[in-house]
């Protein structure tokens, strides 16, 4: 039996949270979870990256992005000490 | 003006960064603080003060921070400004197109207890944008007063000012946000406990205990500080007994509180039917393209540079002409008129007006760079091109903000030194500093400019350029070492808002580059000023005697063997002019012309008269203008330094007698790698405290010596003389 390929489970795996350097650019995403070191999640919110919110991803270099959310621009280079988890929420 | 005040009230601007806070105390109160398009401006709380209704309102403008959890300098500046000076009101600043965003600042703000006002800033961007807000409901739905402001414009100051009165009068605390009940229940047995201890002196009750419930590490140390007491103890229990409903508790804090903001925004705010296109994502497309955007950023960079020096180069020929040849002539004139001692005629002559013609020459360099570096920032590109450095930065060790303060450095290392303050935490601030002091300076200049003109003239520009490269190279290297020794850890995350482009007004421009050069003129002033009495001290006492047998020649003739290794030690007159060099690089020059004993010709002109020579000195004002226009709109490429013609006749004559091609190339090296100035050093104590001047001391003194040395030493095993 093929396990995992019928149409539910691609729309499952598509909203799974990702991290948010998977999404190319142009996409928007919808923030599901802040996780890793405690003062830098509580940066990220307060610069509008909470969860819930929308975000487009403006730029993507691997390690560095670009996102906007509202009129607010944030770049910003990924590092292991937090994570930022996304799901797709449509392209611009 | 005489004006009855019959109250004071002190009023703090809060704000994320960059909502115009500092734009909006400036059109109430007429004042000229720092306005720029770049978050971490306002990196120190400054004050205003203004007379409204007979009341003096102190308006104080607080460093723009994110939240008040004391993370970065500006936040605990924020926290502790509230909670110490206690503010009679607070207005919160917010920039209306981010309005979920600014809120989550709000709702901390509301916490502390302290009456409020919102300022629904930059409206007309907002407006522009084709939103709407539902003013009324959202202020009853915080409970504080509400006014829509453009800073820039006054929009909205009169009333702001009205209600900014009244609020302060009414003294009503804004109602805070409630949690669930059962975090309210904790809450209130808390504040009971908090009670009873008398934790909270001075202190807003629910807003400590709040911070106690979230484990807060700041007011936990607070309170150690205070009472001794490890307070986590007391809000250990409140926090289990609430750990069965939420499992993680700050987690559905701060859900709770996101959840509220994302609600009252859903309900006052109507966005447009279709999103107008935005300019900025359509320029960032080209700036901050992965093929473009590199290329565009040096263009810049170069572009910054070329005008700062093609600018300037008039004034500073015009200035010094001006001091030199006219006002110090004319004051050496009137005092031998009143019979005054040769020694004070030369004391003022070139001791005290040297000195200050030499601070003023900066001038024009100096506004020149301010002038294109606030371009920079008030456009909103200085945040992009920390964004594009950044990348390249990571790898050898430094955070992509430090960029900004190393360019500054190339303009000037003392305002660079506070330009570190970009930067999040000390540890980074120390690192950056220490890289930024290779960073060649604009006083450094005119030594390169003499040197390669004697020694280097048809590849002048070449060796130039590669000695500023010679300081990147040596920076990174430091950076390197430094982050691998004594700055161990891991580069933190870079995370920065770019602000979106905007326009630089000319009022603005002025304002910040008047600010600078103000500043520089009263510290560097003061400072070279005074060092300039010195050196003329040192070269001249004792009086009447010959240049090597003054105090600065005897210490020269004791220093030089030192110098040997570097091949301008057999002259004491080179190591004569390295030694008020430490004091300022603007002293090296004329050193060696005072110690080679240079006589310049220029200072009689043909017909003497006053009215003519001041004539003489407009007109030539005015050709600076026209130069200096021509310079900036006619040749791409750099105009080559040239000394002027009198000086360059006798004074290389007698430097190319001193030095041989590598020896001054070593002499440029080790300039080049020397901290640049006194001042400098004043600032790094004021930033970092003595035992880190210290340090950088000790690595850009024996970085310089020992590369100096290398050049020197290879150069010789080459075969070059
Ligand atoms: N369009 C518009 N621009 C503004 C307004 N207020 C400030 N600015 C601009 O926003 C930038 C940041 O202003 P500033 O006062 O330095 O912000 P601060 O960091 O909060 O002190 C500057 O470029 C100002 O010119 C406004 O109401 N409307
Ligand atoms: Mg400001």
């Amino acid at each position: 039996m093929l396990v995992g390929t019928g149409p539910l489970t691609r729309t499952m795996a598509a909203n799974a949270p990702q991290s948010i350097a998977a999404f190319s650019e142009g996409a928007c995403v919808q923030i599901r979870a802040l996780s890793g070191d405690r003062q830098l999640c509580l940066r990220l919110e307060s610069m509008g990256l909470a969860v819930g919110k929308e975000v487009q991803v403006l730029k993507n270099s691997g390690r560095g992005l670009l996102l906007k959310t509202e009129f607010t621009r944030l770049a910003i280079r990924l590092s292991p000490a937090f994570m930022l988890q996304a799901v797709y929420a449509g392209h611009a | 003006m005489t004006e009855i005040i019959t109250r004071a009230f002190k009023i703090a601007f809060a704000g994320n960064p960059n909502v115009g806070k500092s734009a909006l105390i400036n059109a109430l109160a007429q004042t000229r603080l720092k306005v720029g398009n770049w978050p971490g401006v306002t990196v120190e709380k400054k004050e205003a003060r203004m007379v409204y209704q007979e009341q003096l309102l102190h308006l104080v403008d607080l460093p723009g921070t994110y939240s008040l959890s004391p993370f970065t300098i500006e936040e605990q500046i924020c926290r502790d400004f509230l909670l110490v000076e206690k503010p009679d009101l607070i207005v919160n600043v917010i920039d209306t197109s981010n309005l979920q965003k600014s809120l989550y600042l709000t709702l901390q703000l509301i916490e502390m207890g302290i009456p409020m006002l919102i300022a629904l800033n930059m409206w007309d961007e907002f407006e522009a944008r084709g939103y709407q807000l539902d003013i009324p409901a959202f202020s009853a739905a915080l409970g504080v007063p509400v006014v829509a402001t453009v800073g820039p414009t006054g929009l909205g100051c009169e009333d702001l000012k009205e209600q900014m009165l009244a609020a302060a009068r009414q003294a009503q605390v804004p109602q805070r946000v409630p949690y669930p009940a059962t975090v309210e229940k904790e809450l209130e047995h808390l504040v009971k406990t908090i009670q009873r201890e008398r934790y909270a002196e001075g202190v807003p009750l629910h807003w400590l205990a709040l911070k106690l419930l979230e484990a807060d590490n700041y007011s936990l140390q607070k309170i150690q500080a205070l009472h001794g007491v490890d307070a986590s103890q007391v809000a250990a229990s409140h926090r289990q007994s609430l750990q069965s409903f939420y499992p993680d508790l700050d987690q559905s804090l701060s859900q709770h509180r996101q959840h509220f903001i994302a609600e009252l925004v859903a309900r006052v705010l109507q966005p447009p039917a279709e999103a107008p296109p935005d300019m900025t994502d359509r320029v960032d497309r080209l700036l901050l393209n992965e093929w473009t955007g590199i290329p565009a950023f040096l263009l810049i960079l170069f572009g910054v540079f070329k005008l700062t020096f093609d600018i300037s180069t008039p004034f500073i020929d015009w200035i010094d002409g001006f001091f030199n040849g006219f006002v110090a002539r004319w004051v050496g004139l009137g005092l031998e008129s009143l019979g005054a001692p040769v020694l004070l005629i030369s004391l003022l002559q070139e001791g005290v007006l040297g000195g200050a013609g030499l601070v003023l020459t900066f001038v024009p360099l100096l506004m020149c760079l301010y002038l294109l570096l606030a371009l920079l920032e008030e456009s909103g590109y200085m945040a992009r091109a920390a964004f594009l450095m950044d990348r390249f930065m990571y790898r050898f060790g430094l955070h992509g903000k430090a960029f900004v303060p190393l360019l500054v450095g190339f303009g000037c290392n003392v305002p660079a030194v506070y330009a570190s303050r970009v930067l999040d935490n000390e540890t980074d601030r120390k690192m950056t500093v220490a890289v930024m002091s290779f960073m060649s300076c604009g006083a450094k200049l005119p030594i390169y400019a003499l040197f390669t003109a004697v020694f280097f003239r048809q590849y002048q520009a070449f060796v130039i350029l590669g000695l500023y490269l010679l300081g990147i190279a040596v920076a990174i290297a430091w950076a390197v070492i430094l982050r691998k020794t004594r700055f161990k850890a891991d580069i933190p995350a870079f995370i920065m808002e770019l602000p979106p482009y905007r326009i630089p007004t000319l009022r603005m421009l002025w304002g910040s580059i008047w600010l600078k050069t103000r500043s520089f003129i009263k510290q560097a002033g003061t400072v070279i000023a005074i060092s300039m009495i010195l050196l003329w001290s040192l070269v001249n006492l004792p009086y009447g005697v010959p240049p090597e047998r003054t105090v600065l020649g005897y210490s020269a003739r004791v220093m030089a063997p030192v110098f040997l290794p570097q091949g301008f030690g057999q002259h004491w007159e080179a190591v004569a002019a390295v030694l008020p060099g430490f004091m300022a690089k603007e002293m090296v020059v004329g050193t060696l012309g005072v110690v080679l004993s240079v006589q310049s010709e220029a200072e009689t002109p043909a017909e003497p008269g006053f009215a003519p020579e001041l004539m003489a000195q407009l007109v030539a004002f005015k050709d600076a203008f026209v130069a200096a226009g021509a310079a900036a709109l006619g040749n791409l490429m750099p105009t080559p330094l040239m000394l002027e013609d009198d000086i360059e006749s006798s004074l290389s004559a007698a430097v190319r007698q001193t030095f041989t091609p590598l020896s001054a190339l070593a002499f440029m090296v080790f300039n080049l790698l020397l901290l640049s100035c006194i001042s400098v050093v004043g600032a790094v104590v004021h930033e970092f405290g003595r035992q880190y001047m210290g340090f950088v001391l000790l690595i850009t003194t024996g970085t310089a010596y020992v590369v100096s040395m290398l050049v020197y030493q290879l150069g010789r095993i080459l075969g070059w003389s």
